[in-house]
């Protein structure tokens, strides 16, 4: 009797959750082509920022990029200022955090 | 007697040390001072005391990319050399394109040398080795277009060349990555589970090579691809030659053999004598990013649009159409050891069918084989109408200049030696490519459900069996012994 007690108390909650929004508090998800205009990384090394020229609407983005893969290619210039980048990012707030980061061009 | 004691311990540990400094590596910063102009003249200061190691190398497939075909079923004795520099595929395809062998200008970017732009290179000139690409840590060490050091990031300041030669050390992931992650063309493109996310990995996403942080073995790409005088372990799936194998074996054996705390162990290594390691402990495949499934070459030179799939493009004017997989499940096929290989020239009995370029060798009889997994990857190459074989095809500066293919194959004809009679179709290909990497945590491995009782991850009846081994029994059971000697 217990269990089914609170079995239904925390459905009774999902749904209230639910029905106001408190749940569902989803980052937007973008993705965009564009060229490196300008790259700042922080002091302590584990974040950066990049803005990006969007290749269609002409716009520029700044991204904050913290994966170690992609600070590591701005540390040591294997990705830099002009470069064509594909990437995703979320935005939370007036943040925007890259979820992928990567160079277009093959061979 | 206790003096004694302490005279073997001191004197042990003084070996140690001495041999400790001698693996450790040398600080180059104070030997190589530069300034350096160019690749040569970095490789110049490093055969003052490597010269030996240089011969070493110019003995590899890494320099010749071409050696005797021990892989390939059926040609083990030949004494010809095959390999990238002289075969055909259905990823890039071909080196050999353009009068005197142009198209090695695009292609020797991955050529651990200066200068092979032409047919003449001098394969002998240790001055052309380059060491920078291998053992550079420092100073973004890159190549370019023309088979050199790319003198234009060098002038936009992006790649410092005496930075790079004062860094050497033994190569990291991320020389080794530099080609092997962008085979085929680009990132992740080619090999399965071989991609740049390997740089700085997780111990979910690969228990060898995952960080340390992730609870991962932080492995060097030569923990397992061994070295000895410069060969490297290893063998691809497409390729002729290997020099030695990489086997799990190497190190998961004797006191660190597996299975030996599990519950059903027993039961579990009698697997092994059918089902490769790779088999169970890579369910899936291409887990960081996409890996390329299939590429229309006839595609290519159209004005069509390009989708998007896992983040990646669906279409590129210079190659033509792709599909992207992410999260694959493997095919299944038994290999032995060796593969059957679509060599050059090669005639194409039935063109209404696949082409198969390369496959593992071996079936349920062959003793030696087991079953192994692999990414099959599909796509089409020009044939030659008349002559019924592939077709060498020029795409450097040629038909990624004016899209014309019937330009592009006199081209490929004119490198290769291959005639072109003037008339081509295009076939489709299969490729089997091996899954190596992405070894996941012995959590993520198969349970037996997964490919017993009823489920469809392997297809047995492909495989050769009569159904699911495990209710008609496995092939070496008494039963299907007898049966097998009898067929």
């Amino acid at each position: 009797m217990k269990r089914t007690t609170s079995i239904f108390v925390v459905l009774v909650l999902m749904f209230v959750s639910f029905a106001l929004g408190i749940s569902d508090a989803r980052a937007e998800e973008v993705k965009m082509v564009g060229t490196i205009s300008k790259i700042e990384l922080a002091a302590d090394g584990k974040a950066a920022t990049a803005i990006l020229k969007d290749t269609k609407s002409g716009e520029s983005v700044t991204i904050i990029v913290t994966d170690e893969l992609t600070l590591d290619k701005f540390k040591d210039k294997r990705i830099v200022e002009g470069d064509e980048i594909r990437c995703k990012f979320e935005k939370e707030g007036d943040k925007n955090n890259s979820k992928l980061f990567r160079k277009t061009a093959g061979c | 007697m206790r003096k004694i004691g302490i005279s073997v311990i001191v004197a042990a540990l003084s070996t140690l040390s001495v041999i400790s400094t001698v693996q450790a590596a040398t600080d180059h910063a104070t030997l190589v001072k530069g300034p350096f102009k160019s690749g040569e003249q970095v490789t110049k200061v490093c055969l003052e005391c490597h010269s030996k190691q240089a011969g070493d190398f110019m003995r590899t497939t890494h320099w010749t990319w071409k050696g005797t075909p021990n892989h390939i079923k059926g040609m083990e004795n030949d004494t010809k050399e095959y390999g990238k520099a002289n075969m055909t595929n259905a990823v890039c395809t071909s080196i050999e394109g353009g009068p005197d062998g142009v198209v090695h200008e695009q292609c020797g970017k991955c050529h651990a040398g200066y200068g092979w732009t032409r047919t003449n290179f001098d394969f002998s000139d240790k001055g052309k080795v380059d060491c920078l690409v291998c053992h550079a840590q420092k100073g973004n060490y890159s190549r370019a277009i023309g088979s050199t050091v790319d003198y234009k990031a060098m002038e936009k300041g992006i790649m410092n060349l005496d930075l790079a030669a004062q860094s050497v050390t033994a190569p990291t992931r991320k020389n080794c990555g530099y080609c092997h992650f962008y085979g085929g063309g680009g990132d992740a493109v080619k090999s399965p589970g071989l991609d740049s996310t390997l740089e700085k990995t997780t111990k979910k996403l690969d228990v060898h090579m995952g960080t340390k942080v992730s609870g991962g073995n932080d492995m060097s790409c030569q923990a397992c691809h061994t070295t000895q005088e410069h060969k490297i372990a290893g063998a691809s799936s497409m390729t002729a030659h290997y020099d030695a194998r990489v086997r799990c074996e190497d190190c998961h054996s004797g006191s660190k053999a597996p299975h030996q705390k599990s519950k059903n162990g027993a039961l579990i290594s009698r697997h092994a004598a059918s089902v490769a390691c790779q088999t169970c402990h890579i369910p899936f495949y291409a887990r960081s990013q996409a890996t390329r499934m299939s590429w229309l070459w006839s595609e290519a030179g159209k004005d069509l649009k390009s989708e998007e799939q896992f983040d990646k493009e669906t279409y590129e004017k210079k190659m033509g159409r792709f599909t992207w997989g992410m999260n694959e499940k493997p095919v299944y096929a038994w290999y032995n050891g060796k593969i059957e290989r679509y060599m050059k020239g090669q005639v194409i009995k039935d063109p209404s069918k696949p082409v198969v370029v390369t496959k593992p060798a071996g079936n349920i009889r062959d003793a030696t084989a087991k079953i192994y997994p692999y990414k099959l990857f599909s796509g089409d190459l020009p044939m030659d109408s008349k002559y019924k074989y592939l077709n060498i095809t020029q795409q450097y500066k040629s038909f990624w200049v004016d899209f014309n293919w019937d330009k592009a194959l006199q081209g490929g004809a004119l490198g290769s030696g291959l005639p072109y009679s003037g008339s081509y179709q295009f076939v489709k290909t299969q490729s089997y490519f091996s899954i190596n990497h992405e070894v996941a945590p012995r959590e993520e491995a198969l349970q037996c459900g997964e490919c017993h009782l009823g489920e469809a991850r392997m297809d047995w009846k492909a495989l050769g069996y009569k159904g699911d081994p495990m209710q008609s029994g496995g092939r070496f059971s008494k039963n299907n012994l007898k049966k097998a000697v009898k067929r």
